[in-house]
């Protein structure tokens, strides 16, 4: 192989020569700006080995090459290969095979060195195929990262590869059905409606089926999985339950379990036999009495937990597990939609928690024992929930925390002097603050709201009938525009039902109520119809109460079912210069009800402004979305 | 003004001052753990470098004069990639300073940054690097670094029939 530059080897060595002769060569005065270059005589590209592998000098630049030119590098010669493979490795960060570039993946893999591969998505539909096995048996050990989408009859052929999985950190498995011909029987059961044959758990670890899958599987070890994400079709007909509970007693070092979408249940006393000394995310579809008991005894040292508790959880279970996890816990979700005499407090103190976030909880709550021990909370999320059951037994107060969302769902009902209290107790409870989202906000709730958490900086309320433009002007409009003689018109066309005195509005002087210009400091208001209601406010809220609000970055009015006002577009431009974000969604727009030159007026004024002028398609979840 | 001595490989020495000196990072690692052995708080540190011959060690000297007033670049910048701000950081005094290097030269300076953490020229000289092999075929690059194919038989097909998982054709 050629040595760069060997011919000029004399005349550099004469030149050092002379350099080295001085026994003290100041910088500044020997170095020429431009001075003439020696020609190299030592080192070559991928030439001399030893100077190229020591100190890694091809990999460092060859990471400053596109993925396509490391490719031709491997080309080069063997050396260049060695050092590209390398670092196509570790740039590799997320790949998606299919099972079509299986074969060639591997083969470029197994020839570079145990370097981990990034994520990995692997789609095989058809596990048998030698390529799938010789995919796993060769790079099998250097996977870190495995996201795996398989059909149900290849589940027994991943579980005899799990052994070549010895690195994996993390594995997310989607499990789908078989997409072959139905045969007659299951076609005839799926006509007459009859369960699909779903083989679930089976409680006892010795069935001849186990055995089998025992001894298949024996010495298979996962040391360094930490995470496992499964999910699997609810009506998955090759249901493999035993590839979940092997998994985690296969892998002492989990931290994170998420089986939201597995839809059977796990052995009984899985959790108490496996050995997870640092289980800390655990994510499951639902939890008994017994299992919640059995977590509660482990004391997991769990940061998150999110599931929902089955119809027979005690509250004495309950108490007991929250307080075995409350030192460690950061963030909670748990749904309990069917028993109402759960009852959702911190007994003891929870100094880590961050989040809780009840999103279907029929039974009751203690927000004292909330405000008490969850000292460093700063987001409660309440859903569906009774507002009969959420109580403040004995006054404490929080001030960490700074979000809240409330939604009260099918008790929204209830009295609007319950509904008044509660509000009361939040904002005694949660003095500080700066996030506040409700459904179903009428007049009254928002004046509390508007005299209790001045410091907002987002307000995200529904209405249904109950709110008025008088909630947000505080003044008493409705009364006012029967008296016709007080009328004050605008610039923009606008009238306004107030006293003019010297032909200026005397607007201060009718305001009885709170009104929403007291939050100078929000800066994200967005206000929505409940489905199959009117619309509430109309343009006095904008002239009279929004346009103070002159912090405001987001605006939007959201009108599903009927045509919503035609907002007047120059109040807007006019008066909140720092809006960034508008979105005015009813039906109505679709008919180019606002006319061109208002619009451009606004964008002219607000030049920086995402607008959105939607027609509202009529989505159910979209008013869940905001809860 | 404080200097320092730096020593080639081949016995070449380089009196510097310091400030410039420690804009490399392992010379600053060297002048720190010399003042901390040393009684003596004027003395003058001497620095071996065994790995880099005068030419070479001229050269890093010469750019980090040029350089001296830029801003430090953290060695571990963008690691994500491994490279750093190289366009930000080329003027034209820098391509005027690469033009007339040969690769191997470039290799040799790329050895020395590395081994001197001297993150800025470390840059440059790799992206010149990299600019000779982007875009190339693989016969201009060998031509380019000199270089012949070692492959036997059939293996170079066969890499290249291995990159078709991710090259379309």
């Amino acid at each position: 192989m050629l040595c760069c530059g060997k011919s000029k080897k004399s005349k550099d060595l004469k030149k050092l020569n002379k350099i080295s002769n001085a026994s003290t060569v100041p910088v500044s005065q020997k170095l020429s700006p431009k001075g003439s270059i020696a020609q190299s005589q030592k080192v070559a590209w991928g030439d001399r080995k030893n100077i190229a592998e020591e100190l890694n000098v091809l990999k460092t630049i060859f990471t400053y090459l596109p993925t396509n030119d490391l490719l031709k590098a491997r080309l080069v010669n063997k050396i260049w290969n060695k050092h590209a493979c390398e670092v196509l490795r570790e740039k590799l960060e997320g790949v998606i095979i299919l099972q079509r570039g299986l074969e060639y993946y591997t083969k470029a893999m197994s020839k570079s060195l145990d370097i981990p591969v990034g994520r990995i998505f692997l789609n095989i539909l058809d596990m048998d195929e030698a390529h799938a096995q010789n995919f796993f048996r060769s790079i099998g050990h250097s996977i870190r990262h495995l996201i795996l989408n398989l059909e149900g009859h290849s589940v027994p052929q991943f579980q005899s590869h799990l052994q070549y999985l010895r690195n994996l950190k993390q594995l997310s498995l989607n499990l789908f059905n078989e997409h072959k011909e139905e045969s007659p029987a299951e076609h005839i059961r799926r006509k007459t409606g009859a369960t699909p044959e779903v083989r679930i758990f089976i409680d006892d670890y010795d069935d001849a089926n186990n055995n089998k899958l025992a001894t298949t599987n024996e010495g298979f070890h996962l040391p360094n999985l930490e995470s496992i994400i499964v999910s699997c079709e609810p009506n998955w007909k090759t249901n493999e339950p035993f590839l979940v509970e092997q998994l985690i007693k296969a892998s002492p070092n989990l931290k994170n379990i998420n089986l939201q979408k597995w839809p059977f249940p796990l052995k009984r006393d899985l959790m108490q036999r496996a050995t997870l000394h640092q289980l800390s995310f655990l994510t499951v579809g639902y939890l008994e009495d017994e299992e919640l008991r059995r977590l509660a005894a482990r004391k997991f040292p769990l940061k998150s937990i999110d599931f929902r508790l089955d119809y027979d959880v005690d509250a004495e279970a309950f108490d007991m597990f929250l307080e075995s996890v409350s030192s460690t816990l950061e963030y909670i979700r748990i749904e309990s939609n069917s028993n109402k005499n759960l009852v959702f407090r911190m007994q003891t103190k929870a100094p880590r928690l961050l989040i809780i976030r009840l999103t279907h909880w029929v039974g009751g709550i203690w927000l004292d024992t909330i405000a008490g021990n969850c000292e460093n909370l700063v987001r409660l999320q309440l859903s569906n929930c009774d507002p009969g059951s959420i109580s403040l037994k004995h006054p404490k107060s929080n001030s960490n925390v700074k979000g809240l969302a409330v939604n009260f769902g099918h008790f929204s009902t209830v009295s609007p002097k319950i509904r008044s209290e509660v509000v009361k107790n939040f904002i005694y409870a949660f003095p500080e603050l700066e996030s506040f989202m409700m459904r179903q906000v009428s007049d009254k709730t928002l004046g509390q709201i508007l005299d209790g958490w001045p410091k907002l900086k987002t307000l995200k309320v529904t209405s249904a009938f109950g709110l008025t433009d008088s909630g947000l002007t505080g003044i008493p409009i409705a009364e006012l525009s029967k008296m016709t003689k007080l009328e004050y018109k605008l610039p923009c066309g606008c009238c306004l039902p107030v006293p003019v005195v010297d032909d200026k509005p005397m607007v201060d002087n009718v305001r009885i109520f709170p009104h929403v210009a007291k939050l100078q400091n929000l800066v994200d208001f967005s206000i929505e119809s409940e489905e199959g209601s009117h619309f509430p406010l109309t343009n006095f809220s904008l002239h009279l109460g929004l346009h103070e609000l002159t912090k405001l970055n987001s605006l939007k009015l959201t009108c599903h079912n009927e045509l919503g006002p035609h907002w007047c577009l120059k109040c807007i431009a006019d008066n909140l210069p720092n809006l960034k974000e508008l979105t005015v969604m009813d039906r109505a727009i679709s008919h180019d009800r606002y006319e061109e030159h208002e619009v451009l007026y606004l964008l002219r004024k607000l030049p920086k402004l995402k607008l959105n002028l939607t027609p509202t398609n009529v989505d159910h979840s979209h008013s869940r979305k905001l809860f | 003004m404080a200097l320092v001595r730096v020593i080639s490989s081949d016995g070449a020495a380089f009196l510097v001052s310091q400030r410039l000196a420690k804009r490399s990072g392992k010379l600053k690692t060297e002048i720190e753990t010399f003042r901390k052995s040393s009684d003596n708080s004027e003395a003058q540190p001497e620095i071996r470098i065994v790995t880099i011959r005068a030419e070479i060690l001229r050269l890093v000297l010469q750019w980090l004069q040029q350089h001296q007033n830029d801003p430090v670049l953290p060695a571990n910048q963008n690691e994500q990639d491994g490279r750093g701000d190289a366009e930000m950081g080329q003027s034209q005094w820098d391509r005027d300073f690469l033009a007339p290097m040969d690769l191997g030269i470039v290799m040799e300076l790329i050895l020395a940054a590395n081994h001197l953490e001297v993150k800025g020229l470390l840059d440059i000289t790799c992206k010149l690097v990299e600019s000779k092999i982007t875009g190339r075929t693989v016969d201009e690059i060998r031509t380019a670094f000199k270089l012949k194919s070692d492959f036997k038989g059939n293996e170079e097909e066969q890499t290249r029939l291995e990159n078709r998982w991710c090259v379309e054709n």
